[in-house]
């Protein structure tokens, strides 16, 4: 379980104040995979970056009763003169996880072949995300902060990873960001919106993507 | 949630969350240690012994071309040993400094995981500087003694005692330029200008004695005159440094150790955001 306190963040670049969410509160409950929806810049990777406690929010909380991955999706957190299976192995030891259990993990997952001991500088993004995606579901997590992982690899590595992504959801969370609904539907069974620094929490998935849509809609018609 | 109450904590996401060591410290900060020792000079052939072996190779060839041209040091009589007893140490503070001060800037795709911490990041760095520039000065020393007649002494314990306050002293002045210009970005520039006379007035290759009376006063506020000092004590039987009291820049490592860590406590926000 999550729950937000009053959560805000606000970036300053050049003394401009660039308030990203303010006083964000809600329950994100344990074993449940939430799709966080919103629009283009509303906030969700930052909303995400701070709870999984990457970044720190300028007031507010953020309160978990279990251990919370690091965003998928960031593949610049990978070290580019690395191999895949040295960067798995330095997330493993970082994570307190036996480095040579998750290493046979991700190479058996990740499907890189001989590339997965070259450095991650010669992957392609799909590769990079292959290889995010397999470290941290070779890892334990009460909730996985998955964001943007959408066209990964053939429909055989996609149903894999579905399947495994599912299998993790039977002990754990989910919070998931992504801009197909399809997947989302698949992989959620709730949501919650994120809108002109609000969030609002939907137990039923439908309901939280009708209201998304209502939001592009509103905003386009702003635009006009 | 069955019945069951779960206990309810803050994450990580807050300030002494980030800043803070705990149980996994020590087990991060030698997972980064690893990874900077397999990282460092990219694909470069050799890696991380090229950080080891270009200073040893500067140091020695620039004693040695000295060593040609100036026949007699200021100090004793053989310039190689003369320039290392002031340069290591130097180095020693200098690359501490700035390897601490811009470990944050480095680091920070690590930073995208919470679990790595500022502190890991500013301990790992220092901890790899000071073994880096310890083998250096090893090296360095081993092959002048070994290959030149210096007639020198060796007193362990004096040497180590100096060349660990150069490390301390850099390590407080890394922390604290960065937690300052987290909020003064101008500081950089000062502290450039500052710096760099520095290999100057450190008493490396003009002694501090030998300048005139009102100047050698003012250059004994600075602290590396002190370190400087006390390393050509310990080589030199004959050198008197009367003047050199490793107490005046352990003090100054301790306050700008205080300053540098509550800045960056007090900063963290904005150095995660940046």
């Amino acid at each position: 379980m999550i729950v937000l306190e009053n959560v805000s963040k606000i970036f300053y670049s050049r003394h401009v104040r660039n308030v990203v969410f303010q006083d964000l509160n809600a329950v994100f409950p344990s074993r449940t995979s939430v799709a966080l929806l919103g629009r283009n810049g509303a906030g969700k990777s930052t909303l995400l970056q701070v709870i999984s406690g990457a970044l720190i929010p300028n007031s507010g909380r953020v309160l978990s009763d279990g251990n919370i991955s690091f965003p998928i999706g960031l593949a610049n957190s990978m070290h580019p003169h690395m191999s895949g299976a040295q960067n798995t192995k330095f997330i493993a030891r970082i994570y307190g996880a036996d480095t040579d259990a998750l290493k046979n993990f991700v190479e058996d997952f990740a499907e890189l072949g001989e590339k997965f001991y070259l450095p991650v500088r010669t992957y392609s993004s799909g590769m990079r995300a292959r290889l995010l995606f397999g470290i941290n579901m070779g890892l334990k997590f009460d909730t996985y902060l998955v964001d943007e992982v959408s066209a990964v690899g053939d429909a055989s590595f996609r149903e894999k990873s579905e399947y495994v992504f599912k299998e993790r959801m039977r002990e754990s969370g989910a919070i998931f960001i992504s801009h197909s609904m399809p997947l989302l539907r698949r992989m959620c069974t709730a949501g919650a919106v994120l809108e002109r620094g609000r969030i609002a929490y939907y137990e039923d998935l439908d309901e939280a993507i009708r209201v998304h849509h209502a939001n592009v809609h509103a905003a386009d018609n702003d635009d006009d | 949630m069955d019945g069951s109450t779960p206990e309810l904590r803050p994450v990580q996401a807050s300030v002494s969350g980030r800043m803070l060591p705990r149980m996994s410290t020590l087990r991060t900060i030698a997972a980064l240690s690893m990874r900077e020792l397999t990282t460092s000079n990219g694909d470069t052939a050799g890696g991380y012994l090229w950080s080891v072996i270009s200073p040893v190779v500067g140091i020695i060839g620039l004693a040695m071309i000295f060593s040609a041209g100036f026949r007699v040091p200021p100090l004793g009589d053989n310039f190689a040993i003369f320039y290392a007893t002031g340069m290591l140490p130097f180095f020693m503070f200098r690359s501490v400094c700035a390897r601490v001060e811009f470990a944050i800037q480095s680091s920070r795709n690590l930073l995208n995981f919470p679990r790595v911490t500022l502190f890991d990041v500013l301990m790992s760095k220092f901890i790899m500087a000071v073994l880096t520039q310890a083998v250096v000065s090893v090296l360095v020393f081993g092959f002048i003694l070994y290959f030149y007649d210096t007639d020198t002494t060796f007193r362990v314990a004096e040497i180590l005692k100096s060349f660990a306050t150069a490390a301390v002293l850099g390590f407080g002045i890394g922390l604290m330029n960065c937690a300052v210009k987290t909020k003064f970005p101008l500081w950089d520039m000062v502290w450039n200008f500052v710096s760099r006379p520095l290999v100057i007035i450190s008493g490396i290759i003009i002694l501090v004695e030998t300048l005139p009376r009102p100047y050698s006063e003012w250059l004994l506020w600075n602290p590396l005159v002190h370190i400087t000092g006390r390393v050509r004590e310990a080589f030199y039987v004959d050198y008197v440094g009367s003047y050199a009291d490793l107490r005046y820049p352990l003090e100054i490592a301790l306050v700008t150790t205080f300053i540098g860590l509550a800045g960056i406590r007090l900063f963290s926000r904005e150095l995660l955001d940046k």
